[in-house]
């Protein structure tokens, strides 16, 4: 089966229009829990570690660092708002992948719609197929992967921000398929940084792939075009018990941010 | 928590009064927050002992409160000794618990779905009220509230880069 490919499908292939009102709504709630997050987590101590690499090693400023003045590029950017929106770890999650996606999603696909001067609409489009994605590799990846130890917000969670930064830069199928044959191979992340800024640093390492996955793709760098389902691609090698008919079960009717619970307290 | 929490500010109970708790929890949060005896703040929030000592005598848990005196405060570092869990690893992120009084008196709670799940969501007002207090720690009021307008329209924004002005 072409999963890798029928997921790049689905992403090219899905207008603003073709989502419907109510997963519109729960995507913005989830943003406007993402930003406020966020600025809080702009006072933890993990910030200024992340505003201070960014300011030695950040490129033109094209995307902002958020509760800042701070600008640079968007791969830094992206990088730095990932770290700082998980620092808290107040923000969204899928229950049973336990993915943080917004975390995950949202800083490569600001950055680089601020980057680019995109819209709202192209923002939440974006947001809502990355989400998907990475859910969707997510369940694919099965319960055994983040028992082992793997942290599925960083493995799973590159596929999303690489999805979002696709769709917002118009990729056609080829390209998204590339996209996610680099930021497969990226797919990486241990429970064993839990409780350390290590953690946060898996919400920034995704979001900065997935913009460094899709502009290396525009400028011609090639990958494999299976690396979901591939022989020693991501569900062969990172993990034993892997379910690859759910990756792409009811694609574009079962939305999946409408399965991301929205944190009560920081914990 | 939020059952902890509602029982908390409901049923009036005096927490001195209270001999033993026991709390149900799943696997997530029984390893997520694992810190039997938190003494800074931030690993409060890794604490389901000092989380649930919070709930109950607070009836809120906010950001605000990981702090080292909170985590220290003497009354809830009494009542989250009192607090006994167990793993059951069918309960998901939901929670089950049994306080028992001084006088033989027990309160019994369950919730399988946490608030903020799909299936128990977060209200409009309890969503702007939680972006209120995070925003509201580095923002001022009116930033903050112009950024919970923008957002409620940001399909009809015509360059994100709006949002940060």
């Amino acid at each position: 089966m072409e999963t890798t490919r029928k997921l790049a499908e689905f992403v090219c292939d899905t207008r603003f229009a073709d989502i419907p009102p109510a997963v519109v709504q729960k995507a913005k709630e989830c943003f406007l829990d993402w930003q406020g997050v966020a600025l809080a987590g702009t006072t933890d101590p993990v910030a200024p570690i992340v505003m201070d690499y960014v300011r030695a090693f950040g490129g033109r400023p094209e995307a902002g660092v958020i509760g800042s003045d701070l600008r640079t590029d968007a791969a830094s950017a992206a990088f730095a708002n990932g770290v700082i929106g998980h620092a808290l770890d107040f923000d969204d999650y899928h229950d049973e992948t336990v993915i943080h996606a917004s975390a995950a999603c949202i800083p490569a696909i600001l950055a680089v719609a601020e980057r680019n001067r995109l819209g709202g609409e192209d923002l939440l489009a974006a947001m809502i197929l990355g989400i998907d994605v990475c859910i969707r590799v997510g369940l694919g990846l099965g319960d055994y992967h983040y028992q082992r130890g793997w942290h599925t917000t960083a493995t799973a969670g590159t596929f999303g921000a690489t999805a979002g930064v696709a769709k917002l830069l118009g990729f056609d199928v080829d390209r998204t398929v590339n996209a996610f044959g680099i930021c497969g191979t990226q797919a990486a992340g241990l429970r064993q940084v839990f409780g350390t800024m290590t953690k946060p640093f898996h919400a920034g390492k995704v979001s900065h792939e997935g913009v460094l996955s899709c502009f290396l793709t525009r400028g011609g760098f090639t990958a494999p075009a299976n690396i979901i389902e591939g022989e020693l691609g991501l569900l062969n090698v990172l993990t034993d018990a892997p379910d690859e008919a759910v990756i792409l079960r009811d694609l574009g009717a079962h939305w999946y941010v409408m399965d991301l619970s929205i944190k009560p307290y920081p914990t | 928590m939020n059952l902890l929490e509602e029982i908390g500010t409901r049923k009036n109970l005096d927490i001195e009064r209270i001999e033993k708790i026991d709390l149900e929890i799943g696997p997530v949060a029984s390893t997520a927050a694992s810190i039997k005896e938190p003494r800074k703040g931030v690993e409060g929030k890794f604490s389901v002992w000092f989380l649930a000592a919070l709930a109950l005598a607070e009836g809120s848990v906010t950001l605000e409160k990981f702090t080292d005196e909170k985590v220290n405060d003497p009354r809830l570092v009494r009542l989250r000794r009192k607090i006994h869990t167990r793993l059951d690893p069918r309960i998901g992120f939901g929670a089950r618990f049994c306080i028992r009084m001084a006088d033989g008196t027990e309160h019994k709670g369950f919730l399988a779905k946490p608030k903020g799940d799909p299936d128990n969501p977060l209200t409009p007002e309890e969503l702007n009220r939680k972006f209120r207090s995070a925003a509201g720690m580095v923002l001022r009021e009116e930033r903050v509230e112009r950024l919970i307008e923008a957002i409620g329209r940001l399909e009809a924004i015509p360059d994100v880069n709006q949002l940060a002005s």
